[in-house]
């Protein structure tokens, strides 16, 4: 028998309601999706979904906030309003950062409803901060989950966004130059323009520092002859022991700074201040000299008033033991001493420009005895311990104060030994280099030999500063043959490649700028 | 064919798509300060194209639930094969898309977003291989199995296949009157003398020999434990060996057993594609509703914590 298979024979052979029916394979499939479904909501409940923890964590937090990993609250607060979204508040880092301002120009919001990014407003008045003001919007910068380098917001891109064109950023007409966005000499302005002033008729930096010092005389001494001279007066500012290393108190003390110049450190050692010389005999009292009155020298390195102190209290003394057998004699002794002493110092000739504004005039006393004999005898000493050669108008500029001489601030050590306060260098960092590297600026023509470097007439003058700018020039011996050459931070400090090949030294805004600044912080 | 001509604006669309996604990438990474981030507004572009095409290609099975659907209130449902097509592109536009969103980061090991972008590359590389398999396999099926039928619908044939080679076994070996006896020439008046057909009695037997030991086992059972009809090869071999065998009679026969023979084969091989076919899925759909259901938990709470 033939089999038919036609068409209609074939359909025929067909269940023609087996659609209706789910295939085994479906039902595995839908049995699967079910299961599949489960599994997922199961795993995220039983790894925390519910409860909002780590499962939700796109990174790892920096180190600093790892206490906080944990607990997103912390700083997924949303400005504690307890709304839906739980962003990260300005609230929430300033409950632990300060979050200073960074420049006292830059716009300001009046509310946190006004913080603009954008718009270059990134701080917001605050009323109970020191300085009127902090930082707002502190995400803008400093991203979490993406690793430390996120999270100290170091990118030059986030300072480019308002130096870019600062003046979209400021409230007024800003200092700064109006673009800066690279650390290139044609990108970046020079170094310290705040210091800059005309002096014969060029535009260098000027150091405010009031003190008469002459490196050309110093640096002619056998004792600075040797390469590393400079170390011995200015050497950094380590890290006092009562400073943890690293620690983010001041800058001060890091190592990054040269140390402030010290009298009893650095100049004690040659220069000790003596009282002037006056011997007596009087008719009725004891040979009385200099020394009997000041016994304890060298004269303190102190300000004025407390050499007058120190010069009373041993006046005082002195004549105590000494004795004299009467007022008469005392008084005696008091009118000749300050006789000589007034005479002498009408004779003191003192250098150009000793003097800031009119000149202290020594008086005669008005009484010889008592208190006010032997105040006017301290008053005299002091002058005299001022204006003697070896004596504070060596150094320091002198003035007059209700009547009586002082010696102009120095505003050693308390004047900022950053000459390029907007930024920060480190001189530890740096310690490969020889200090002439940077801080020679001198012309070849004027030097014939290394012990000729004294001789720079610049050098007389301690108000010039010879740290580098951005450009500057370098002299550089090679046996007797002096030779300038331009020089420029760029040189290592810059992105990309060095002539040799090899990877340019950081030159991002943080290496030598910081944003919050840490003068403004509570 | 889910790949061909028909698909050309699809394909087109999609490299477009895809090329203009990473020529948008490139620029936004590079206005980026510390990279890309699913949170940015860039990312969230492409978190939520990306979301979307994902979507999109997971309606498809709701989309094939409701084959006969012609509208969706007043809009067009679209043709199951426009949604097959959308289904196939825009998921493969997807993922680089959500790697855009992500960065091209698989966040923190034992995060949500970790297991999201480890699911989505096992259902976007299992949708690969079935892309490869859907393009491959029907159309063998087409060259290959002519006697091809509903997946669904096997044991009911197998059952009829049984059923007429049973009768056709049955009716071949039924011994029949006329053929009961051989019939012998003699000289005329010589009585005629009938004997046994010796010869078609040992064909019968033989064919029923090789129903039961063959043909019942290869249609009842799993058709490669006889290896002689396993094959076309060896089923040519085997029932041409039987035919010289067997008389003009049972020729017919023969050929018809042969023929659903090779209908049992063609079932079995159909069976193995359907299988490579359809098994892909059961990987492939689970965890893309897995996948969308935690990529919604995602959605829900990277808005939240923005």
């Amino acid at each position: 028998m033939a089999i038919k298979r036609d068409v209609k024979t074939l359909a025929g052979r067909l269940d023609r309601t087996y659609f209706e029916r789910q295939s085994t394979i479906r039902r595995i499939r839908v049995l699967a999706i079910v299961v599949c479904v489960a599994a997922g909501l199961g795993w995220w409940a039983m790894a925390g979904g519910v409860t909002e923890g780590e499962l939700y964590n796109p990174g790892h937090v920096s180190g600093p906030h790892a206490a906080f990993e944990s607990n997103c609250a912390a700083c997924h607060s949303g400005n504690g309003k307890g709304g839906f979204f739980k962003t990260v508040s300005d609230t929430s880092c300033l409950s632990c950062h300060d979050g200073s301002i960074h420049h006292v120009n830059q716009k300001l919001a009046a509310a946190h409803a006004d913080i603009d990014p954008k718009n270059h407003v990134m701080a917001v008045a605050d009323s109970k901060h020191p300085f009127g003001a902090t930082s707002a919007s502190c995400v803008s910068c400093h991203v979490e989950h993406r690793g430390p380098e996120a999270l100290r917001g170091t990118s030059d891109a986030n300072c480019i966004a308002c130096h870019g064109n600062i003046q979209n950023a400021s409230m007024s007409n800003p200092h700064s130059a109006d673009k800066i966005v690279a650390f290139t000499v044609a990108d970046h302005p020079e170094f310290g323009r705040k210091l800059v002033q005309e002096v014969d008729g060029a535009k260098r930096p000027f150091d405010p520092t009031v003190l008469e010092f002459n490196h050309r005389k110093h640096l002619a001494l056998e004792q600075f002859s040797s390469a590393d001279s400079c170390v011995k007066c200015h050497a950094v500012d380590d890290v006092p022991a009562t400073q943890p290393a690293g620690s983010m108190a001041t800058a001060m003390g890091s190592g990054k700074y040269i140390r402030p110049i010290d009298f009893n450190a650095h100049c004690a050692g040659c220069h000790q201040i003596a009282g002037p010389s006056v011997v007596l005999q009087t008719k009725r009292g004891p040979r009385v000299t200099n020394e009997n009155l000041l016994a304890e020298t060298p004269i303190p390195h102190v300000p004025m008033d407390a050499v007058r102190a120190y010069a009373a209290a041993h006046i005082g003394k002195s004549i105590a033991d000494k004795g004299f057998a009467d007022a008469r004699a005392l008084e005696d002794f008091v009118k000749k001493t300050t006789d000589k002493l007034i005479a002498d110092a009408g004779k003191a000739k003192l250098r150009d420009g000793a003097w800031t504004g009119d000149p202290a005039k020594p008086a005669a006393p008005t009484k010889l005895s008592g208190g006010e004999g032997q105040g006017a005898m301290a008053d005299l000493y002091a002058h005299a311990i001022a204006t003697s050669a070896k004596g504070c108008v060596l150094c320091h500029s002198l003035e007059q104060a209700n009547g009586v001489v002082q010696t102009v601030s120095t505003k050693i050590p308390d004047s900022p030994r950053r000459w390029f306060a907007s930024s920060e260098f480190d001189h530890r960092a740096h310690r490969a280099m020889n200090c002439v590297e940077c801080h020679a600026n001198f012309s070849p023509e004027k030097i014939a030999s290394v012990r000729d470097i004294a001789s720079v007439p610049e050098l007389e003058k301690t108000s010039f500063i010879s740290s580098p700018g951005l450009t500057w020039q370098q002299t550089v011996q090679s046996g007797d043959t002096f030779t300038t050459r331009a020089r420029s931070c760029v040189e290592c400090h810059h992105a990309g490649k060095t002539a040799r090949g090899t990877t340019g030294v950081a030159s991002n805004c943080v290496s030598c700028h910081q944003f919050h600044d840490r003068g403004k912080e509570r | 064919m889910l790949v061909d001509r028909n698909a050309r604006g699809w394909i087109v669309a999609t490299i477009v798509m895809f090329v203009a996604s990473v020529g948008l990438y490139i620029p936004y990474v590079a206005s980026t300060v510390h990279g890309p981030s699913g949170g940015s507004a860039a990312g969230l572009a492409y978190g939520v194209v990306g979301s979307l095409f994902m979507l999109i290609a997971v309606l498809l099975g709701l989309r094939k639930r409701f084959r006969t659907l012609q509208k969706i209130g007043p809009i067009p449902a679209g043709r199951a094969h426009t949604w097959m097509q959308a289904h196939v592109w825009l998921g493969l536009l997807s993922y680089p898309v959500i790697l855009c969103h992500a960065g091209f980061r698989f966040g923190m090991t034992g995060s949500l977003t970790w297991a999201i972008m480890w699911l989505f590359t096992v259902v976007f590389v299992s949708g690969i291989v079935g892309l490869v398999i859907q393009n491959i396999i029907p159309r063998t099926m087409l060259e290959r199995l002519p006697l091809e039928t509903i997946y669904e619908q096997h044991g009911r044939v197998l059952a009829l296949l049984r059923g007429q080679v049973k009768a056709i076994v049955d009716d071949a070996t039924l011994e029949k009157d006329e053929e009961a006896f051989e019939l012998e020439a003699v000289p005329a008046g010589a009585a005629v003398v009938t004997s046994p057909n010796a010869r078609l009695l040992q064909a019968r037997e033989q064919l029923r020999a090789f129903y039961e030991d063959d043909l019942k086992r290869f249609l009842d059972d799993d058709p490669r434990s006889v290896p002689r009809l396993a094959t076309a090869r060896t089923a040519a071999g085997t029932f041409g060996s039987i035919r010289a065998s067997m008389p003009a009679s049972l020729l017919p026969a023969i050929d018809d057993i042969e023929h659903l023979v090779a209908e049992r084969r063609q079932i079995m091989q159909q069976r193995v594609m359907y299988h490579w076919l359809h098994l892909w899925l059961l990987c492939h759909v689970p965890l893309s509703y897995a996948l969308v259901v935690l990529a919604a938990i995602h959605a829900f709470q990277a808005v939240r914590y923005l």
